[in-house]
């Protein structure tokens, strides 16, 4: 489980799966800023944006929720690794309840952000703001992002994980 | 049945300690546990849709925006060379005085601390730069880990802050006065550091006797990265832009400083956004989840016994130490933003009822966080200032224990002395 | 039977602080103390513009609400927000409950989408607290206002003005930063959050650009499935609770309005039917005609009928 293995071909695609989502994260993170700097200037000049506000709270939890893959990929999620430390023996099968729990939860994170976005969708909620946002747009990133944390676990568990907080690209 | 209705909150919370135990992430083991007791208590698919909905509510908040703003803000001055621009100003200014060098680090941690959000941030830019030469003055791994170790925190009380960016969003106080609220305790603890550092034993005195000019011109030299620090908290303070904005413009502007100096180019700011782009990932899932956890625990009105328990049966004294020290046995063994989200939902009704401002509570709990990164076994900071100098983690601990008992003195004299925290705030109105 | 009830914004707000009190002892009354109540205040369980989810999918059983962050759901819950809507506190007192038309018409629109509309009730016309002065329309050119709602948005903009998102918590420091020029909102908070201190004039204009009509709304599967004595018990403690809290709100109204003028703010009141009350009825006459097309023909004469 530990030492890093030669990835298989289905191992490669989950990975570029992950890579997507990582990509699309990282291209947020860097221009999240701009909108919010534009907003806040045109507001002192007396014009403030009505879309900015919502835009970049969706751009936020987008990159919360699609970072996943690359966040579990750098051993970035804090784990309690105590008992591990004290009897390192006991290192793999922890290892493997960790895994095995955060694919459980991935499948519930993937399954309720399915529903909800249908919810939003069947139901045509939109944003109650001038806006008007089709809700069921911003909840995929629940799905999606649950999806990147499932994928990118797999990889991990086929691959070995990394050393808590290693940087790794 | 009515038993585990009386008592699902405490499941969920043992269930909590347990997955955490079997070394589950701390996110999967919030949400899983408030999940599975919730399904002790409710019609499944009720428990799954509360799942969903409470998680999305703890997710669109806009105030959680300026947290990838500032971690950005900070990753990107860590591949600008801020850490030593930093410390060549503070050492050129720390001159002749016992132990300057390590006053200059304490110092270059204070101010890298008013432009980055996070401590693991400070320590690790400072740590960088400042640690080598300590080593070489002769400060011994002890003091110089722990130097940069403690000073580290600072940048979690100093604003911008994202602990009290959690904080605001949790418990719905101003983000804005919580930052202003950070700026008289975070220069007091800066100066008990700065005190220590000079006392401390054997003294190092090695001289670093500057010319005014020669300091001009290397102040002059980092201008940029000075002059924002006084921006932030002028911003802030005077209303002019939200606190996300600041973090906008915080980006902005060491972007455009560091393409300008030439020192930032395109690879090296997508490596700022990949990090960025983790950590901020890592704390969205932490509050998501965190959050959820807390509305299980509300839902079933445990942090209201809890709090009432406390009252009852201790005087505020009494209850302020039982807080104090339930956050140094927690603080062994969480991360500061779970201990945040674990925590605030369960003793923030405790403050209220013992008449704490919520500001006030802001400072302490912030407070409380920076003694869970500089204690062991699990302290971040003494594994960041690990990973970047191989110095022993228990070398490191002992070295930042000084600072951990200011740290605990400070929580007291903020219960005690509320106005430290609420002067400036309160002038702003 | 186990109830949770939910309310956001200040418990010292009487729609909460008149209402909750009340209602959980006539519930424990009527009902022979058969109900097991939860509530939970200051949005701590959920906030405001998320009820709207949160209570058809049950995640608690009754909550405040605004009638305006329905509309991503019921987009005609938005006419409350426009001037076709036009009646005092004192009429929503006498009529706007169970029976009336216009409630059973929101009533079963809001139970198609899972929620049963238990009451519905105005918290006095909105109020406009501004650091220039504003007595016309024409006033508000160019100034930007922060806006509690969709539809109070739209009136701005509408009148010329900017409108602005910004929570709660920061219209204070944006009043006094000039963040924003003016903040729109319920009375009632203004007073509370002493917005007075930091501006020099409040618009009093008693409903001729909106008032605020919140309600409690409940989980329908809940509802339904309740025993039929204890639904009776429930509306009934709901009734009179929420009559006694519009009458109190009422009464603080003409208070609060005081309360404000003695703090040395310049308050301007457009009187019902006044030849001002004129000058911004024709200001917003466009938006009215076209909420008229917007809006289900029968819903409009509803309205206009009583
Ligand atoms: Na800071
Ligand atoms: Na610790």
């Amino acid at each position: 489980m530990s030492s890093v293995q030669e990835p298989t071909g289905f191992v490669r695609t989950l990975e570029a799966a992950g890579k997507l989502m990582t990509g699309l994260s990282v291209v947020l993170m860097i221009v999240l800023a701009l909108p919010i700097v534009y907003d806040a200037l045109l507001r002192a000049l007396g014009y403030p944006t009505i879309w900015v506000f919502e835009t970049t709270l969706y751009a936020f939890i987008f990159i919360g929720f699609l970072g996943n893959a690359l966040a579990v990929k750098r051993g970035a999620h804090f784990r309690v690794t105590i008992i591990a430390q004290l009897f390192p023996r006991a290192k793999p099968a922890l290892d493997m309840i960790s895994n095995v729990s955060v694919l459980l939860f991935a499948l519930l994170v993937i399954s309720s952000g399915i529903y909800f976005a249908w919810y939003s969708w069947s139901n045509t909620i939109s944003s109650s703001t001038l806006l008007e946002v089709p809700l069921w747009i911003p909840n995929l990133a629940i799905p999606i992002g649950g999806l990147g944390l499932l994928l990118q676990t797999i990889v991990q568990m086929c691959c070995g994980m990394p050393e808590h907080g290693e940087a790794g690209d | 049945m009515d038993f585990i209705h009386d008592y699902g909150g405490f499941i969920a919370i043992f269930l909590l300690f347990f997955f955490m135990l079997l070394s589950m992430p701390v996110f999967v083991a919030m949400g899983l546990s408030a999940f599975l007791a919730s399904l002790l208590l409710e019609d499944p698919f009720l428990a799954f849709r509360s799942f969903i909905q409470i998680s999305w509510q703890g997710a669109s908040i806009f105030e959680l925006v300026a947290l990838p703003l500032f971690i950005l803000t900070g990753t990107i001055m860590q591949r600008t060379d801020a850490g030593r621009d930093l410390f060549e100003v503070t050492k050129a200014w720390a001159g002749s005085i016992p132990n300057s060098l390590g006053v200059a680090t304490i110092l270059a941690c204070g101010i890298f601390a008013a432009i980055s959000g996070s401590s693991i941030a400070t320590a690790a830019t400072v740590g960088l730069v400042a640690i080598p030469l300590l080593l070489d003055e002769g400060y011994g791994q002890r003091r110089a880990g722990g130097f940069v170790a403690g000073g580290g925190t600072l940048g979690i009380i100093i604003p911008p802050s994202i602990p009290l960016i959690l904080y605001g969003v949790i418990t719905e106080t101003s983000i804005g006065q919580l930052f202003i609220a950070g700026v008289l305790p975070g220069i007091l603890m800066m100066s008990l550091f700065l005190l220590y550092v000079v006392c401390s034993r054997p003294t190092v005195l090695t001289r670093h006797e500057v010319p005014l000019a020669e300091k001009l011109r290397i102040t002059r030299r980092s201008i940029g990265v000075i002059l924002l620090p006084p921006i932030i908290i002028a911003a802030i303070y005077t209303g002019a832009f939200t606190p996300t904005e600041v973090g906008a413009l915080a980006v902005v502007y060491v972007a455009i400083l560091g393409f300008v100096q030439r020192r930032l180019d395109w690879p090296k700011l997508r490596e700022a956004a990949i990090v960025a782009t983790a950590t901020t990932s890592m704390l969205f899932m932490l509050i998501v989840f965190g959050q959820f956890f807390a509305h299980f625990l509300t839902f079933e009105q445990v942090p209201q016994s809890i709090a009432q328990a406390i009252i009852d049966n201790a005087s505020g004294l009494a209850a302020v130490t039982l807080m104090i020290l339930a956050y140094v046995v927690m603080g062994m063994f969480l991360e500061s933003a779970a201990m945040l989200l674990i925590s605030i939902p369960i003793f923030y009704p405790v403050a209220m009822q013992l008449g704490m401002d919520p500001l006030v509570f802001g400072i302490f709990a912030c407070i409380a966080m920076e003694i869970a990164q500089i204690s062991p076994p699990i302290g971040v900071n003494l594994f960041t200032i690990h990973g970047i100098s191989r110095i022993k983690l228990g070398r490191l601990a002992l070295g930042a224990a000084p600072f951990l008992l200011i740290q605990i003195t400070m929580l007291y004299v903020v219960y005690f002395f509320p106005e430290l925290v609420l002067w400036l705030p309160d002038s702003m109105k | 039977e186990r109830l949770s009830i939910s309310t956001w914004g200040s418990p010292k707000h009487p729609q909460v602080s008149q209402f909750i009190p009340q209602f959980e002892k006539k519930l424990e009354e009527k009902s022979g103390g058969k109900f097991r109540v939860r509530s939970f205040q200051g949005g701590e369980m959920v906030k405001q513009e998320f009820v709207p989810t949160a209570i058809p999918q049950g995640t608690v059983d009754i909550s405040l609400t605004t009638m305006d962050t329905w509309s991503g759901r019921v987009p005609e819950v938005s006419i409350l927000t426009t001037p076709l809507w036009n009646k005092s506190m004192q009429w929503t007192r006498d009529n706007l409950k169970p029976g009336d038309p216009i409630f059973d018409y929101f009533d079963a629109k809001f139970r198609e989408q899972g929620a049963v509309v238990l009451a519905l009730f105005d918290i006095g016309p909105a109020v406009v607290s501004t650091n220039f002065p504003l007595k016309t329309p024409d006033d508000m050119k160019g100034k930007s206002v922060r806006v509690y709602s969709r539809g109070a948005g739209q009136v701005i903009q509408e009148l010329g003005g900017s409108p602005v998102t910004m929570g709660v918590g920061d219209v204070y420091s944006g009043l006094q930063r000039g963040t924003v020029d003016g903040a729109m909102g319920g009375l009632g908070g203004a007073v509370g959050l002493k917005h007075y201190e930091v501006t020099d004039h409040m618009l009093v204009q008693n409903g001729v650009i909106g008032t605020l009509v919140h309600g409690y709304v409940m989980n329908r599967d809940k509802f339904e499935r309740m025993d039929p004595e204890l639904r009776k018990a429930l509306l009934e403690a709901v009734a009179e609770s929420r009559d006694a809290m519009q009458q109190y709100l009422i009464d603080i109204y003409a208070k609060q309005v005081d309360e404000v003028r003695q703090s040395g703010s310049n308050v301007v009141t457009i009187e019902q039917n006044s030849a001002e009350w004129k000058v911004w009825e024709d200001a917003l006459a466009d938006f009215a005609e076209n909420a008229r097309q917007e809006y289900p023909a029968g819903l409009v004469k509803l309205i206009a009928a009583d």
